[in-house]
């Protein structure tokens, strides 16, 4: 296998991590979580069982801000700052780099996401008397969240790629990444993140339970929004010199 | 085995920024390609760096189609875009090293050429430095290293001394000319600069309007002239000898 996307990876990672913006987003996004697992809490008072779920919701309802923010700029930022011509003129393939790029950006929202888990310890820490809890069940669930957050990510890459400017891209991916999260009609009532638990079987996760459909859904369409954005590279690529 | 361009076309639009040029660069030679803004230099020097591709025409670079082999030109050409764009927040030999493990080159070979360039290029004492620091001139300097990192068949250098100043300009120019550099390898560059075309080039391509309209082997005339007016001597003269060529041909 070819180290180009790991040596991108690695790049675009540190760099992101050097940033400050990075970490007010770190921030954000887990003050975020937190609110709406307090918030969530309250609604879903005495159902203890359900803790997992409304754990494992919210998470799924703020990766999309992680995922959104940390795609937007990685192409448009390269093409205002020059350095998309040193790198497209490097013997890479437009497949290797929308796979680093995918995996740089793929590796922050899932620190984003494991710095917006703090908030299930503190609460476990704080609540008297603790709830009976289930370690496995949330792994389940923070797998499905893990698994979304790629289909988000890759979305993002293929917005990122497609769109001109950074907050474009950031938009669209926002956007069609929340409206996956709440799509109405979910049986797990109460749960802002509901709906997207119920498409995911998120609460089947995070019972335990493991539906390897799911899975296998989010694998695909995130193979899938990889692909796009491959393609889309390869015909802006030939766009822009017409 | 050199460049090999033939009716090369490039058209934004209705617009051609190259028109049908036609040469041919042989290993050695250290070409700069003339004319006033807007003539298609950068351009020629992006399709050549398979940034771009072509509207119609061929071209091979080392013996390597541009279109259908591109990555295999690309790992034999080294290109120094215009104003030589870094990433500002890495270090210098940060930002070397990961040019080098991009074009796959082996840890040992990367280091000693990633020693040797810093030193070439005068980096070594800034190695650790975030490029955002340097000058213009080490931004650029910065830029002809990844360039040359790889020992590259072909050099291609958009534009390596605009904005820059004359120390600064004069610095990048010896770069260029040195052995270092240019020693058995084509070197193709852009350049708006008489003193450099007559330090660092063995050739000179006049192209005007997307055409190639001289190709000057004899550069000493640029001691005495400036560039435009070396411009409008050689399209002149390409002009004179295109009727007498044509009438040869046309004699029994």
């Amino acid at each position: 296998m070819s180290r180009v996307p790991l040596v991108l990876w690695r790049k675009e990672a540190s760099l992101a991590l050097r940033s400050r913006a990075t970490w007010v987003v770190f921030a954000a996004v887990a003050g975020l979580a937190g609110a709406l697992f307090a918030a969530a809490l309250r609604e879903a008072a005495g159902r203890v069982a359900a803790l997992p779920t409304v754990f494992c919701g919210q998470l799924a309802l703020v990766a999309p801000f992680a995922a959104a923010f940390f795609t937007m700029g990685l192409f448009a930022r390269e093409r205002a700052s020059g350095t998309l011509e040193a790198l497209l003129t490097a013997p890479v393939t437009d497949a290797e780099i929308v796979l680093g790029k995918f995996l740089s950006a793929y590796s922050l929202v899932l620190l984003s996401l494991a710095f917006s888990s703090l908030s299930l310890p503190v609460y476990l820490h704080r609540a008297a008397p603790p709830p009976p809890f289930a370690p496995g069940h949330v792994a389940w669930g923070l797998a499905a969240v893990a698994l979304a957050s790629a289909a988000w990510t890759a979305f993002g890459v293929l917005a990122a790629a497609a769109a001109r400017r950074e907050s474009a891209a950031g938009v669209a991916t926002l956007a069609a990444c929340l409206a996956a999260a709440l799509l109405p009609g979910g049986p797990a009532a109460g749960l802002p993140a509901g709906s997207f638990a119920a498409s995911l079987d998120l609460s089947a996760f995070s019972r335990g339970v493991a539906d390897t459909r799911p899975a296998v859904l989010l694998l695909t369409c995130t193979a899938f929004f990889l692909f796009c954005a491959t393609r889309v590279l390869e015909s802006r690529r030939w766009a822009s010199s017409r | 085995m050199g460049i090999d361009v033939q009716h090369l076309c490039k058209r934004f639009g209705r617009t051609a920024a190259v028109d049908d040029a036609t040469f041919r660069v042989e290993p050695g030679e250290r070409v700069a390609l003339v004319g006033r803004n807007g003539a298609g230099k950068t351009t020629l020097l992006r399709l050549l760096a398979t940034f771009l591709p072509a509207t119609s025409g061929r071209a091979t670079v080392s013996g390597f189609d541009l279109f259908s082999q591109s990555n295999a030109v690309r790992e034999i050409t080294g290109y120094l875009p215009e104003g030589s764009p870094v990433h500002p927040d890495m270090g210098v030999a940060e930002y070397l090293r990961f040019r080098g493990r991009l074009r796959r080159m082996p840890g040992p070979r990367l280091r000693r050429r990633l020693h040797d360039v810093l030193d070439f290029c005068e980096l070594a004492a800034l190695r650790t430095a975030p490029i955002r620091s340097l000058s213009a001139g080490q931004k650029r300097a910065v830029g002809l290293a990844d360039a040359i990192l790889h020992e590259p068949d072909v050099l291609l250098l958009d534009d390596p001394l605009a904005a820059l100043d004359p120390v600064q300009a004069r610095k990048i120019s010896a770069m260029v000319a040195s052995p270092e550099v240019s020693e058995g390898r084509v070197v193709l560059f852009s350049t708006h600069d008489a003193a450099f075309v007559r330090a660092a080039a063995t050739r000179a391509i006049c192209l005007e309007h997307g055409r190639v309209v001289a190709d000057a082997r004899d550069l000493a005339p640029l001691a005495e002239r400036d560039l435009p007016a070396m411009l409008d001597a050689w399209r002149g003269a390409a002009e004179a000898a295109a009727p007498a060529a044509a009438e040869g041909r046309a004699a029994p």
